[in-house]
């Protein structure tokens, strides 16, 4: 175990798996000389060449579509974005080609690609640069849909991705990268996608969330401990697949839900697992399910209106009590 | 017109007796003045009026048992064609009349209001899922949750474990000239119920640790010393080491439940059984984690007083977590206390004798030493958790400076 950031942790995977195979390679704007905006591929260029770390022009339709031509091509690409904001514009890429060709081919052609790159809200970077967007994804079959909360998931999900066979959709919060944690130095560390972890046990209610908002959600639960509530937090670490059977056998225990992200609250994952909940634990629910997400507007500049419009641990206390009265 | 309904006082009522009227017909009555005196399991208490108007008509009589919820007057018109003892007769907008400021002590009684009024039950699917387990009938049962008195799944549980389980005893028919039978009284019938429920259904097993108790005698003796009228008591001790104790281990402070859970109680909230003339009674001492020693036993030493004064409300019989059971004043060295449900665990605290130890060197020396018993259900608690409880109960017991700190 070694302690290092969130950022060094996607650097050491990367690298690990570049070392392991050499049919992966990152491309991306500003990821090779300039070492990524987040510093997160930094040294990689100059330990494996311009061959493996590929910077591309500013397009992300382009790096899209080169990761996925050569994924299906038969090497293993990491595509990064800027920001998953940025990502739009390669949309079509992504959900029309990479997640659809496994299907159309009848399973002939696979594509191992992954994209990553930073995303969430915060830091008033307004509109068009603050928001969540993984329900979109998770929303498209043929993607897989990571997460990551600690510094050790992070390398652990991103090796399990570089070595999965699916498109991954790979989201780092933007508000995570600077975190440090125990990370272990083993090659061969990898964290299975599909199983999420209790990141604190509780008796009373289940909060789910994932990414950044597993840190409000605990701080949330031990505020929520001094009012003699007891919260099991649930951290998912992948939305696709989703990790039913740990909700759910917690859930049987606990018999109250609040369901959190950071996106939007409207048509979320949050809603997904909602319904999943009344559809297969419906005997056990104690409470209305509640659920706490983004304000449902574009993400606004001024300082005030951001704090109002991203989900805190505020927003989250309320809920339990809510749940618990 | 309002109807008069039998209350529910505490946990585990089932039914109650009048007493006594304290209002006779025609009398006007206001809001929360006391308009009869009942007996319950284990309190005496008075029931205060919900509406102010004349109390029209009186139709249980002194002395008369009713199941709760059982119309026993009515304040303002009754309805002619509804007789006296039949249920829900027809509503009527009550009759308005200036607002009493008699304000008795049963105040904070609950009231009957049930989820069930105006038409379907409201329940959540957990509740209404263990009630068709339990065999249990939603409409009678009182919701507490939400917000909107909708039943939720412990109000299930707390109403399924204060049903009558099936009894096994047959009372022997044989008369005996010579003896004479005592009509029990509703605390004798309550405690043998509970007792038998106790008994039959969670499986008991004990564990004894004996304690040295020479510092806490010592500590005791000196702060009593400084506060003679305030006197800290060994029991006092052992209820504040108690809450020490469950508050390091959670998992002793639950409740087996039929809805196969383990409830974990958030609040330690310790009961101190108090023998008396009449029958046990166990008065609770609430939210003990956040106590200090001195602050516990003043509750204590008020709950005892209220005890033996026949003072005690339901409220201050209810929602213990955990018993402490104190015989040593009378010199039991020790004995295995019954459970008390759904609590998981009881502590039987015998007396502090001089005993001959081994002392260094082949020595020996006289040390005083107290027996503690921990019942346990072993649905809930097993014998390695019940063991480490207790170790970690005479470490505080013997190192008391911990206690006095918090």
């Amino acid at each position: 175990m070694a302690l290092m950031r969130y950022s060094e942790a996607l650097r050491m995977a990367m690298a690990e798996e570049m070392e392991r195979d050499p049919d992966v390679f990152i491309c991306g704007e500003e990821v090779g000389q300039y070492q990524g905006t987040f510093r997160v591929t930094e040294g990689l260029m100059e330990r494996f060449g311009p061959m493996r770390v590929v910077d591309t022009p500013i397009s992300e339709i382009g790096i899209a579509g080169l990761a996925t031509g050569a994924a299906m091509a038969g090497l293993r690409p990491i595509a990064e974005f800027m920001t998953w904001s940025f990502a739009l514009s390669a949309m079509d890429q992504i959900i029309n080609h990479a997640a659809k060709i496994t299907y159309m081919s009848s399973g002939r052609i696979t594509c191992p690609a992954v994209f990553r790159g930073p995303a969430g809200t915060g830091n008033q970077l307004s509109a068009q640069h603050s928001q969540s967007l993984e329900s979109w994804y998770a929303h498209t079959p043929g993607l897989k849909v990571v997460l990551p909360y600690t510094p050790a998931d992070a390398k652990g999900l991103l090796k399990t991705a570089i070595r999965d066979d699916s498109p991954v959709i790979f989201m780092e919060h933007a508000g995570l990268y600077a975190n440090r944690g125990e990370v272990p130095e083993d090659p061969d560390f990898t964290v299975p996608f599909g199983e999420a972890v209790i990141r604190k046990p509780g008796t009373d209610v289940t909060i789910i969330g994932y990414s950044l908002m597993v840190r409000k959600c605990l701080t949330a639960a031990e505020a929520l401990e001094s009012e003699g509530i007891s919260c099991e937090v649930i951290d998912l670490r992948t939305l696709t697949p989703l990790d039913m059977e740990t909700i759910l056998s917690s859930v049987a225990r606990t018999h109250r839900v609040v369901v959190t992200q950071e996106e939007w609250r409207n048509v979320g994952i949050a809603a997904e697992i909602a319904a999943r909940l009344a559809d297969e634990a419906f005997d056990e629910l104690d409470a209305p399910i509640l659920r706490v997400g983004g304000a449902d507007v574009p993400m606004p500049y001024a300082r005030e209106l951001e704090r109002a419009a991203i989900p805190n641990e505020d927003h989250i206390i309320e809920a339990v009590r809510q749940v618990t009265r | 017109m309002a109807e008069v309904r039998m209350p529910k006082m505490g946990d585990g009522m089932e039914e109650g007796t009048i007493l006594r009227w304290l209002k006779r017909e025609g009398d006007m009555v206001a809001v929360d003045e006391s308009i009869a005196e009942i007996e319950t399991d284990k309190a005496n208490v008075e029931i205060p009026a919900e509406e102010a108007g004349p109390l029209t008509r009186i139709v249980a009589a002194e002395g008369e048992t009713l199941a709760i919820g059982s119309v026993i007057a009515y304040i303002g018109a009754v309805p002619d064609e509804a007789p006296p003892s039949a249920p829900q007769p027809e509503r009527a907008p009550a009759t308005p009349t200036e607002t009493g400021s008699a304000a008795p002590e049963a105040e904070a009684a609950p009231t009957t209001v049930s989820a069930a009024d105006g038409g379907r039950i409201r329940a959540t699917p957990l509740a209404r899922s263990m009630a068709r387990r339990l065999g249990v009938d939603l409409g009678k049962i009182r919701g507490t949750g939400g917000g909107v008195g909708r039943i939720v799944g412990k109000d299930v549980a707390a109403f399924a474990a204060a049903q009558p389980t099936e009894g096994t005893a047959k009372p022997s028919v044989r008369a005996e000239q010579t003896a004479v039978d005592i009509p029990l009284s509703r605390m004798r019938k309550a405690i043998a119920r509970r007792t038998v429920l106790s008994k039959q259904t969670a499986p008991h097993f004990y564990l004894v640790i004996p304690v040295d108790m020479d510092r806490a005698v010592d500590t005791l003796d000196q702060l009593n010393a400084q506060a003679p009228d305030r006197k800290i008591t060994v029991n006092d001790l052992v209820v504040k080491a108690c809450a020490a104790a469950l508050a390091i281990h959670p998992d002793v402070n639950v409740s087996y439940t039929e809805g196969e859970t383990l409830r974990q109680h958030a609040a330690i909230n310790i009961g101190i059984a108090v023998g008396t003339d009449e029958g046990l009674r166990i008065p609770v001492i609430t939210d003990c984690a956040d106590r200090s020693l001195r602050d516990l036993s003043d509750a204590a030493r008020t709950l005892v007083g209220r005890t033996r004064r026949g003072e005690l409300t339901p409220q201050e019989m209810s929602g213990a977590t955990f018993t402490v059971s104190n015989l040593g004043m009378f010199g039991i060295e020790e004995f295995a206390a019954i459970i008390s449900p759904p609590e998981a665990a009881i502590l039987a605290v015998g007396a502090i004798t001089p005993e001959v130890q081994p002392g260094e060197h082949g020595s020996l020396v006289v040390r005083k030493r107290m027996r503690l018993t921990l019942s346990c259900d072993h649905r809930a608690v097993d014998g390695l958790l019940g063991a480490r409880f207790l170790q970690t109960l005479k470490g505080l017991l013997e190192h008391p400076v911990a206690l006095l700190t918090t």
